[in-house]
């Protein structure tokens, strides 16, 4: 499934970007108003990999996570993401490494 | 490299951070440490339970955008009632034109009257003369195929020595006339010369004589006939 995901993702980003379609839109943050927390009949099914991942990314700032899965999800890269919140690119890099460690932390 | 920093480059690949020089570096990187690679599958099953976990809502800016482009279609591909007229007039035409093209194409490749084709396959059959008369019992079957033009001679038993066999045709009431050497040892089949499609007919003669090597040097037999044949329709 991994493997699938992975693949299905990277074609269709490599795609939009290969025809010049890059998000430029500003990060359209959820600001803590979407509750992060999966629903209860969502959270039975999903397996222990995505329970543990979501509980963490619970534990980030919210901004930091949703810079996470706008990469993952809209292909946004560091330099985008800088671009699209009107951040330095350091700023916005070193803030998502925070994000990234602390992840991995809670992962561990 | 400490393996928080691996933990931190296979993190940004799996996720997409990464821009295009770096991301290329990273999976090169990847492609040649297996220690990284197995962090890189850690985190691409992380990245990947983002998807299958549904956590990810659509950006709410999303909808809007694709109502402007449904409306965007709209104004810009409906129709007008006079270029749908057009349309229905284009169509109406392109039926009617592959139509009668069919009709045509069906003309075209359906057989040709009866009387056509009688006239073709009343020429067709072709002309056969079997000759005979020679002491040793030699015989020569020629067939005139007259849709072809072409003539064959098969010889069975012919056996002339230092000769050459000539073939004569004999038109009735007329005189010999050559239709060149004819092979003693084995069957031919050659273009017909003018004189035999202009001569061989029904009813004519076909005979062949024993000349010198060469054929006959005056245009008429010399040496004696030894096979001779009427022509018949096969």
């Amino acid at each position: 499934m991994t493997w699938l995901i992975t693949l299905a993702r990277n074609r269709a980003v490599d795609r939009l970007r290969a025809a010049g379609k890059v998000m430029t839109a500003p990060l359209d943050y959820a600001d803590g108003l979407a509750d992060p927390t999966p629903l209860a009949s969502d959270t039975a099914e999903i397996a222990d990999t995505e329970r543990r991942l979501l509980d963490c990314m619970a534990t980030l700032e919210g901004r930091d996570a949703d810079c996470i899965k706008t990469a993952f999800f809209q292909g946004s890269t560091y330099s985008e993401l800088a671009a699209r919140s009107s951040t330095p690119v350091g700023t916005m890099k070193s803030r998502i490494r925070r994000a990234l460690l602390k992840l991995r932390e809670c992962l561990q | 490299m400490v393996p928080e920093a691996n933990d931190l480059l296979a993190a940004e690949l799996a996720f997409g951070l990464l821009d295009p020089r770096d991301r290329a570096d990273a999976e090169r990187r990847v492609a040649m440490e297996p220690a990284l690679a197995g962090v890189y599958r850690k985190w691409q099953d992380y990245a990947a339970a983002l998807a299958a976990g549904n956590a990810e809502q659509p950006p709410s800016s999303l909808w809007p955008s694709i109502q402007a482009r449904i409306a965007a279609n709209d104004t810009v591909a409906l129709p007008t009632r006079a270029a749908l007229r057009r349309w229905q007039a284009g169509t109406v035409v392109a039926i009617v034109a592959a139509l009668g093209l069919g009709a045509l194409a069906l003309q075209r490749t359906s057989p040709p009257p009866a009387s056509k084709l009688a006239a073709v396959t009343r020429n067709a059959p072709p002309l056969v003369a079997v000759l005979k008369g020679d002491a040793n019992r030699a015989i020569v079957v020629i067939s005139f195929d007259r849709s072809s033009n072409h003539l064959s001679t098969v010889p069975t038993g012919l056996r002339i020595g230092d000769h050459s066999a000539e073939l004569w045709v004999i038109p009735k009431g007329g005189k010999p006339n050559t239709l060149g050497l004819v092979a003693t040892d084995k069957p031919d089949w050659k273009p017909a010369t003018h004189a035999a499609r202009t001569l061989i007919r029904e009813g004519a003669v076909l005979a062949i004589s024993v000349e010198p090597i060469g054929g006959s040097p005056t245009g008429q037999p010399t040496g004696p006939v030894i096979l001779t044949g009427a022509i018949e329709a096969s």
